[in-house]
């Protein structure tokens, strides 16, 4: 009877710590997804972190000479009215308000970099340029996604730089952080790269491999979309390489 | 984690008291109990952060005027951020949008491309009046001179 008493104790522990198992990582997924952060994350940056091989992958890549990427201009009454996008001379060239997606690519995470990136055709107002993510174009042909953008409204205006969300072809500045000046002799008319760096919520700017700025988007609007550029109305924008690759991936 | 007895600790034959298991497998179920408590207030965190809440607590209305820096109604659209709820404004400045998800929700109010953000608490079963929405639009106006070549 004893012997029954013991091995029937025994064999309730082992379960009883199996469950207790179960539900610490039951927590610890509920716990995270209550704080709006994607176990897939963690576990990328765990594995980061460890310095983990990073599996990397090219999903886009153009020099705009021998690969020639196609796209969608967005036409609508805030941009395309001054033309079109074209490729001249290898490099890719903007008209002044003028966006595009790539076509063909629509992914969650990614890092989108622009080489040998100018400024051209700065007019006296609105000059600057914008990298766009997890975006899309709704029935109106309006954008849903987001922005990277430096902006000078004026000559004698600060430059600024933000991170902006589109809900139906309207912008709304993410803030935090807001838009942050930068100096205007930073170079941001003429960088040899730009780096945005989507993953999860949070998107990371970078100019010549310095992190410029980040932001998160508590609310994650959207997960997943394609990737494209955009001039402001004064001016337009010529790209010598774009690529898109997978976060966390050295060039 | 199990202590099980060991040979050692019958060399004097049985002892006097058999190793306790009670006390381990009560802590063990106290355990269980605070872990079943914790998941439970993280589900429904999670419940009340997912689609699934609004819909239990169902869902309401929002109304209001639009109106620039001096009163003026505006041509604008709203949109119910998250949703695909979206509504423009009338001659007055007007708007109403119904199936609102119940709870705190964002609004953007939309005018010449650009936005502003109005948060507000939708109760169920209820529209609530905004009452005026002011929006500033001197930025937005500039913009429209550049898209549409004025300077």
């Amino acid at each position: 009877m004893g012997c029954f008493r013991v091995a029937r104790g025994k064999g309730q522990g082992i379960v009883e710590y199996a469950v207790i198992l179960g539900l610490i990582a039951l927590v610890v997924v509920l716990a995270l997804g209550a704080m709006g952060i994607s176990v897939g994350d963690v576990y990328a940056a765990v594995v980061k972190a460890l310095g983990g091989e990073v599996s990397c992958k090219t999903y886009y890549h153009s020099d705009f000479g021998r690969e020639i990427p196609s796209w969608i201009e967005i036409k609508n009454s805030f941009w395309g009215k001054f033309g079109s996008w074209q490729v001249k001379d290898g490099k890719l060239v903007s008209p002044r308000s003028g966006a595009m997606l790539l076509n063909g690519y629509s992914g969650s995470d990614y890092n989108i970099s622009l080489s040998g990136i100018r400024l051209a055709n700065q007019s006296s107002a609105w000059n600057g340029y914008g990298v766009m993510f997890r975006s899309s174009l709704d029935a109106k042909n309006r954008l849903n996604g987001y922005m990277f953008e430096f902006e000078r409204r004026r000559p004698n205006e600060p430059v600024t730089m933000y991170f902006s969300y589109w809900v139906g072809g309207t912008q709304v500045v993410m803030n935090p952080p807001g838009k942050m000046v930068i100096p205007a002799n930073s170079g941001w008319d003429n960088p040899a790269n730009l780096t945005v760096s989507v993953q999860g919520n949070t998107f990371v700017a970078s100019m010549n491999g310095k992190k410029i700025m980040e932001a998160t988007d508590p609310k994650n609007l959207y997960t997943e979309g394609a990737v494209g550029v955009a001039s402001n109305a004064g001016s337009s924008i010529v790209v010598d390489d774009l690529a898109v690759k997978t976060p966390g991936c050295e060039e | 984690m199990e202590r099980s007895p060991s040979l050692d600790e019958y060399k004097d034959g049985m002892p006097e008291r058999l190793p306790d298991s009670s006390a381990r497998r009560r802590r063990a179920w106290i355990a269980i109990a605070v872990l079943a408590a914790l998941a439970l207030v993280f589900g429904v965190l999670n419940l009340a952060r997912s689609g699934a809440f609004a819909r239990v607590a169902g869902v309401g209305g929002v109304k209001g005027v639009v109106v620039d820096e001096t009163g003026q109604p505006l041509p604008a659209e709203i949109f119910v951020l998250g949703t695909n709820l979206s509504a423009e404004t009338d001659a007055s400045g007007y708007f109403e949008i119904q199936g609102v998800p119940a709870g705190d929700q964002t609004l953007v109010i939309g005018y010449l491309a650009q936005g502003t953000e109005v948060p507000v608490r939708v109760a169920g079963g209820e529209t609530r009046d905004l009452g005026q929405v002011r929006v500033s639009t001197a930025e937005q106006r500039d913009r429209l001179l550049a898209v549409e070549g004025g300077q």
